[in-house]
């Protein structure tokens, strides 16, 4: 074999045209082939990466606590000032910060709280809610994000948002406070929704969402009790297609890029939350998008 | 939001599982060790969080497997004797079974399992980079901290290795 050193060009796609023909050419050639091909097919351990990260974030954490036993302040002045000014920090942090408590999910997570006068409240991916410590007197508290509220009956109970203010007694309803979208449903007893100078009371089976030109429009859907993220759907009912997009990477945690079709349809429909692949398809494949999973990032096209 | 810092806790998980089955398959290549890898894939990771601030995401993937390939070979140098890890790919490859494999099939991939065994480790690892985990030469010299000659060089050699065992097991 004259051009041993040749052979290596051709598994890295540097042989030329005629390097290649003559290789090919050779006796030698089939059984190379052979080699390459069945090379490629074999297959090698791997690891599960939620499992993998999910040990090494125990094995930092291991580490930091062993190497907390070991250090000690010495008593320098320097440590002296620090120390001194940490008890300030925490003194203000305290006397500022202890009056509100906040309540929060992350992206692709579900979590049900009790509030201190026992109602409950469901938060959707990347939502939060936040209320004073005095909450039992006032029963009020600001939601960014989406959330569904089973009120203890009692006095008047508000939830506040950037875009507008619902008011109940004794009910469930679902609020969903996202950038494109403002959306409330009584699934049980009365709320009252203000959003600018538009108000309207809801019973239910009823629901309000803010369109474009922030007025409330009225919803009927008798059909349901309970919102359907909390068994794992996400749907839509004429929301802009921008919203859609972001309740999938909220539910998910990934990245859309959607700078080459047009967000500002739209879109009625949903997406099950068990299977990236086929939520996507159920957005995608009714508006005819198609669309390409690179990385962390699915990228859309027309 | 800053896509390439790497001290952000979800920046840096993403980039952990986009590369952390990269960075074992490369070490489990060489140590054939399925708990050693992941302790020293692990440990690489653990340099590359302490030291985020050092690099930013275009480097750290190189970092990751040089820091990788230097914990190997520490804990090779420490281990007083050196296992003979040479005729034991056991753990190495994953049976699979497709419907197309004939039989001729697996008998030439029986084969070809045994003639990788007869490579040197470093005739080997070039030789799985390439095919197995698909890595051009360039970023295999780079992973190995040697030069691309070398990596053509060792690929070569592996060929005829396993071309000439192939017809000797005939």
């Amino acid at each position: 074999m004259k051009d041993i050193k040749n052979i290596s060009k051709w598994l890295n796609n540097e042989m030329t045209e005629e390097e290649f023909l003559a290789f090919k050419a050779t006796d030698d050639y089939k059984l190379y082939k052979d080699i390459a091909e069945e090379g490629s097919k074999i297959k090698l351990a791997s690891v599960n990466e939620e499992a993998a990260l999910k040990d090494f974030k125990a094995r930092i954490q291991s580490k930091t606590k062993k190497k907390s036993k070991v250090i000690s302040l010495k008593r320098s002045v320097f440590f002296k000032i620090a120390a001194s000014f940490a008890v300030l920090v925490a003194i203000s942090y305290f006397i500022f910060n202890t009056n509100q408590i906040t309540l929060k999910t992350d992206f692709a997570e579900n979590k049900s709280f009790t509030l201190p006068d026992e109602s409950k409240v469901i938060l959707n991916a990347v939502s939060a809610i936040t209320y004073k410590k005095s909450f039992i007197k006032d029963r009020a508290l600001k939601l960014n994000g989406e959330a569904y509220f089973s009120v203890k009956k009692g006095s008047s109970f508000t939830v506040n948002t950037s875009q507008g203010s619902v008011q109940v007694l004794g009910t469930k309803f679902n609020v969903k406070n996202r950038e494109k979208a403002f959306n409330v449903f009584c699934y049980e007893g009365r709320v009252e929704v203000k959003s600018g100078s538009d108000k309207i009371v809801l019973t239910k089976g009823e629901g309000v969402k803010l369109i474009a030109n922030n007025t409330l429009i009225k919803i009927d859907n008798n059909n349901i009790n309970e919102p359907l993220w909390l068994q794992n759907e996400s749907y839509f009912n004429e929301e802009i297609y921008s919203e859609v997009l972001a309740e999938l990477e909220r539910q998910f945690n990934v990245k859309i890029n959607s700078n080459a079709i047009n967000t500002n349809v739209l879109f009625t429909g949903g997406f099950r939350k068990n299977d990236l692949d086929s939520a996507i398809k159920s957005i995608t494949l009714p508006l005819n998008i198609n669309y390409q999973i690179k990385d962390n990032e699915i990228i859309l096209s027309k | 939001m800053d896509f390439t810092n790497l001290c952000d806790e979800k920046q840096f998980d993403i980039f952990y599982k986009q590369q952390v089955n990269n960075a074992f398959r490369f070490i489990l290549i060489k140590s054939k060790d399925n708990d050693e890898a992941l302790d020293i894939v692990q440990e690489a990771f653990i340099k590359i969080w302490e030291n985020c601030n050092k690099f930013n995401l275009a480097k750290a993937k190189s970092y990751l497997f040089s820091i990788a390939n230097n914990l190997f070979l520490n804990v090779k140098k420490h281990e007083k004797v050196v296992r003979n890890y040479e005729n034991n790919s056991t753990n190495l490859y994953i049976e699979t079974e497709t419907p197309e494999d004939t039989l001729r099939g697996k008998e030439f991939k029986h084969k070809l399992e045994k003639a990788l065994d007869e490579l040197t480790n470093a005739q080997r690892e070039v030789f799985l980079l390439n095919r197995v985990e698909g890595k051009k030469y360039r970023e295999i010299a780079e992973m190995l901290g040697i030069s691309v000659k070398a990596v053509e060089k060792r690929m070569s050699q592996a060929l005829v290795v396993l071309r000439t065992k192939i017809e000797e097991f005939k």
